[in-house]
């Protein structure tokens, strides 16, 4: 991994706060938000790659993947909020064990 | 294959513009005739065997969805083409960026049209599948930052047996893995497809998973083969035993089923997991393998989805309202053909692509063989109890039914007996096409 030097460093600790967010919050927002963070370090590596190596193509996917990362979160974000008015709860307990409509 | 992508534009083009009574039927005479034209090569995107067979795979739920759908919304039929035509690239894709993106532009659309038709009900399922394909995508996309950064590109060939390329392979592998369903990932696809409208959980079973099977087989044939070459089967290791796990899974809840629906979506994912199985000795055999495989899926799902729509329309039905089938008894043997072929009995094509998964299994060279056999038997006895829920379907087709139920759809029947037709025919006839042109 030597090969990108600090850039690739920087995005570890992204990566690890967005699987421990992903695996430790039930809260519809705090995931998405966690899957968002993993989407940044994602963008991040690809972008360092990309310059440390002069590839553009690395930085074009990176910009391919925040729209498409940012799109599924932004529909789930809609979801969220539209699951708040029904269930009143953002808990992701909810979708398994089934909750009372309000 | 520029003639198959301006008329994947024309279809998607018409499906925006035109009513939904003409372009429904438009865009499913367009997308078959894009299977004809794909032959050569526009940039990464290649028109051979292999991209036909899937082209093949992912078209025929399409045009029963689309022929066959009781009152679709404009949306819907645009949703439908575009997912088809994103499954066509998926196929088409020789390059790992090009699959990825195509990949992902299918998973986007899929995820509208499992919300299809939207009601407050399907919220939750919704919001599940979401979930797990946001995550997929941060997956699918961090492993290609891994592999890019490996490796030096997005080439299917030219794999560097970096570490970093390899922890992006596997990342790239686990996010195929969660959108074809495999154990512990497969809580989406249960209720999405047993509580979607039935054309919906039809196209999603089918199209999606036969895509993401070439998708995998694209990886074997590419950068898994280079990977495995050089010593790194460990990564496999936890992917055939979460394969056969899944098929345990599978016919687990097949058993405990007692709605059509149910039913096939838990038979899914005991043909998810079946699937992995050839990977395990990764190369164009496995990409061939995964490729048949998919046909075969795709035909037999199809009939047993299309089986509920002639029955119940986009409703569900229980395992013993199938006994409406009793008196098409044609029909009732398409259904019985289609549901000996998801088991993997002869002389149906699913007996083949499981036989060639078994065999795919066991001639793996470098993976211990006490570990390989011990898949192999597991995945031989969940899948011989997955019987039980097959059997159960066709004993239902076998009985007259309770109660008076209207079957009639003469022309979707007709398309039903051709399908099985075809399942028997793959049996004696195989095809086994490998990728080319890899990138």
């Amino acid at each position: 991994m030597s090969e990108l030097g600090g850039a690739l460093w920087a995005t570890i600790p992204l990566l690890v706060v967005g699987l421990y967010g992903i695996a430790a919050r039930r809260n519809l927002v705090r995931i998405m938000l966690a899957l968002e963070i993993v989407g940044a370090a994602t963008v991040t590596m690809l972008g360092a790659a990309a310059a440390a190596k002069w590839q553009a193509s690395g930085e074009v996917l990176g910009l391919l993947a925040l729209v498409a990362v940012g799109i599924e979160g932004a529909l789930l974000i809609a979801l969220a909020t539209l699951f708040n008015e029904m269930y009143g709860d953002m808990d992701v307990i909810v979708l398994k064990e089934g909750g009372e409509e309000k | 294959m520029i003639g198959s992508l301006l008329l994947n534009l024309l279809a998607i083009l018409q499906a925006l513009l035109l009513p939904v009574q003409a372009s429904r039927y438009l865009s499913a005479l367009l997308l078959v005739l894009s299977i004809y034209f794909a032959g050569g090569s526009v940039g990464s995107l290649v028109g051979d065997a292999y991209t036909a067979i899937g082209m093949i795979a992912i078209a025929v739920p399409a045009v029963v969805t689309l022929l066959f759908h009781k009152n679709p919304q404009r949306h819907f039929v645009l949703l439908t083409t575009l997912v088809t035509v994103a499954g066509y690239f998926v196929v088409a894709s020789r390059n790992l960026a090009t699959l990825a993106m195509s990949l992902e532009a299918m998973s986007l659309a899929a995820a509208a049209v499992a919300f299809y038709p939207a009601t407050k009900e399907k919220v939750r399922t919704l919001t599940t599948y979401l979930i797990f394909s946001v995550f997929a995508a941060v997956l699918l996309f961090s492993g290609l930052a891994f592999y890019f950064a490996g490796t030096n590109g997005f080439s299917l060939v030219e794999f560097t047996q970096t570490p970093t390329a390899i922890v992006g392979l596997s990342l790239i592998l686990a996010s195929i893995m969660i959108k074809i369903a495999v154990t512990p990932m497969h809580a989406w696809a249960v209720d999405v497809y047993s509580l979607s409208s039935t054309s919906a959980a039809l196209y999603l079973s089918n199209a999606v998973k036969a895509a993401a099977f070439l998708a995998l087989g694209i990886l074997a044939s590419g950068p898994l083969k280079a990977a495995f070459s050089v010593g790194y089967w460990q990564v496999l290791v936890p992917v055939l035993a979460l394969a056969a796990i899944s098929v345990g899974v599978g016919a687990g809840g097949m058993a405990l089923s007692d709605r059509a629906k149910r039913l096939l979506a838990f038979s899914s994912i005991a043909h998810a997991g079946f699937a992995l199985l050839a990977i395990a000795s990764p190369g164009p055999a496995a990409a061939a393998i995964l490729a048949y495989y998919a046909l075969a899926y795709s035909i037999a799902n199809t009939i047993a989805f299309s089986s509920v729509l002639l029955i119940k329309g986009e409703e569900d039905v229980s395992i013993r309202g199938l006994s409406a089938l009793y008196k098409r008894p044609l029909t009732a043997l398409a259904f019985a053909i289609a549901m000996i072929s998801l088991l993997g009995v002869p002389p149906t094509a699913g007996f083949n692509a499981k036989l060639f998964a078994l065999f795919s299994l066991l001639a793996s060279a470098q993976i211990p063989y006490a570990f390989v056999l011990a898949v192999a038997l597991a995945a031989v006895v969940f899948t011989a109890a997955t019987g039980y829920g097959y059997a159960k379907a066709i004993a239902a087709v076998a009985r007259p039914p309770e109660e008076e139920a209207e079957v009639g759809n003469l022309s979707l029947e007709f398309l039903l007996w051709i399908l099985a037709a075809m399942l028997l025919f793959l049996y004696f006839f195989p095809t086994l096409p490998t990728p080319t042109n890899l990138m």
